[in-house]
């Protein structure tokens, strides 16, 4: 049965809907909603008038900036733009001395990706840390309901087509995908999907996993950045090629993640129990005609990893690459994504109180995630030569912790967000030299 | 039975489905990481192998050189289609 609805609405799919209630839930339970910040080292003294010239120029013109959410007469809901609503982006500098080291920066930038937004109706915000005048860092705060990781880093390179004159602002439209089906269609196989999701969870749970989750619900998370150089990620090339094999970065990088999670587990004496690991999936390549920039495509696949069976390298790796084939070849993250389709009936304050109570479950003892290409392009920002680009993500309340990869250029960076209080400043030293053996196949 | 060719032009459209932005059919001596494909396209088209010529890359103990190009994966599947 298929009902008739708009094609000029962008409706919301599954997953929106689920970071629309992980916001809530978050809000409720920290008083910061679900948002994250990618942040773009760059060389020299950034030209704030430009940058925000640029931005008034694209915010006014894409509608999705002054909206929420609302229903529509199937229940379906969609985005309600308010058209006649200025969009009040703030843009913010801070100056510091060039002689500060890097710690010092990153402690700002921490600060700043905890900040919460002025109003629960904004979702985007950029902050500009001037150090002297060699270096600059563009911070962009985002919220998850208007964006993910991919669509965040998609939009500063929108921003930068505008600054340099690639396309024109009225222009800006034609690059982004405004409309989305309401896909309330194929209910059938929506149901079956739903059933082998949660036979496929039965078997996962069957021995009990770790969950680091009661004592750490707080606002404040930590964010530790591992950067590795151009030679190290070499390094790190050359450790997936020989372990996991040619192209194989995402079960490599699991393994490390993993090893990061046994440290903390041990941080904290948590027991010694299976790992469950969610990965988060793009779903974009499913649907390639129009460039998707705004709201969520994302899907996860599941790992289950034995604490034991990472003293063997190679061993666990072979695992992670049997499982991640057979998740894939299952269709695990598109089956997924429709049940997350049939979740939307759910009003957003059930379906976050019953994340609450099952999340950890959903996400697993940590969140995994490997964005393998950075969309935004090396050289040049809003005239400022690129140096890096990396990402401070928030992690759901009831998630131990969340441990991602990103690469920029040829340098391949990692993020790792911990609940404050998780571990102190001598362990995260430990943990940052444990991540970075782990990369570079340096045994302990 | 297909030959090297027959694999070579199938393997080549389902490169082209998996990677949108290869808006032309993809050179078949070409390393694969160069034209876009990760760890997730990878693992699709060993799946599409597996399903259409019954061969699990991810079990067959590959080499590197095996698999990075289209055309050393058709000589592959080729070769192990005429030895089975």
């Amino acid at each position: 049965m298929r009902i008739p609805c708009s094609k000029s609405k962008r409706y919301l799919r599954g997953d929106d809907w689920l970071v629309h209630a992980l916001h809530y839930n978050t809000l409720k339970a920290t008083g910061l909603g679900n948002s994250s910040m990618v942040v773009l080292e760059m060389e020299g003294v950034f030209e704030l008038e430009d940058f925000k010239k640029t931005i008034r120029q694209v915010t006014e013109v894409i509608p999705f900036f002054t909206g929420k959410v609302r229903r529509d007469w199937t229940l379906a809901p969609f985005w309600a733009s308010n058209r006649k609503k200025s969009v009040n982006v703030s843009v913010i500098l801070k100056t510091i001395e060039d002689d500060v080291k890097q710690e010092a920066v990153l402690s700002i930038l921490e600060e700043w990706a905890n900040k919460p937004f002025e109003s629960d109706l904004d979702y985007l915000c950029f902050r500009i840390l001037q150090v002297g005048l060699n270096r600059c860092y563009l911070a962009m705060q985002f919220d998850h309901r208007l964006f993910d990781a991919y669509g965040a880093e998609s939009f500063l390179s929108l921003l930068e087509k505008v600054f340099s004159k690639q396309i024109k602002p009225d222009q800006v439209c034609k690059e982004i995908r405004l409309t989305e089906p309401a896909h309330l269609d194929h209910w059938r196989e929506n149901f079956l999907c739903g059933k082998a999701v949660i036979q496929c969870r039965y078997k996962l749970l069957e021995k009990p996993n770790l969950f680091l989750t009661t004592p750490f619900k707080k606002q404040y998370q930590d964010h530790i950045s591992v950067f590795l150089n151009d030679e190290e990620t070499l390094q790190f090339q050359n450790q997936v090629q020989n372990h996991a094999g040619y192209l194989m970065t995402l079960p490599y990088g699991l393994y490390v993640a993993a090893m990061v999670f046994r440290y903390l587990a041990k941080s904290v004496n948590a027991s010694e129990e299976d790992f469950l690991a969610s990965c988060s999936v793009d779903q974009r390549y499913l649907s390639p005609n129009q460039p998707a920039i705004f709201f969520n495509y994302l899907s996860f696949m599941f790992f289950k990893i034995s604490q034991a069976d990472l003293d063997d390298r190679s061993g666990i790796i072979n695992i992670f690459k049997q499982q991640f084939y057979e998740n894939t070849k299952e269709k695990y993250p598109e089956k997924l994504s429709k049940v997350m389709l049939l979740m939307r009936i759910m009003p957003k304050k059930i379906l976050g109180n019953m994340m609450s109570t099952w999340m950890h479950v959903f996400f697993g003892s940590f969140n995994f995630a490997f964005l393998h290409k950075c969309n935004i392009k090396e050289g040049f920002f809003c005239g400022r030569r690129l140096i890096n680009v990396f990402h401070y993500p928030r992690i759901p309340v009831q998630t131990g912790a969340g441990i991602y990869f990103n690469k920029f250029g040829k340098r391949l960076n990692m993020s790792i967000t911990l609940h404050h209080g998780m571990i102190d400043c001598n362990q995260k030293q430990e943990l940052i030299t444990v991540a970075r053996n782990a990369c570079l196949g340096i045994s302990c | 039975m297909l030959d090297k060719q027959q694999i070579q032009k199938m393997l080549e459209s389902k490169l082209m489905q998996l990677l949108p932005q290869q808006k032309i059919k993809p050179e078949i001596d070409v390393p694969l990481h160069t034209l876009g494909v990760d760890s997730m396209r990878l693992v699709e088209l060993f799946i599409f192998i597996e399903t259409e010529f019954g061969i699990d890359l991810m079990k067959a103990g590959i080499e590197m050189k095996d698999i990075q190009t289209i055309k050393s994966i058709s000589e592959y599947i080729a070769l192990k289609r005429e030895s089975s």
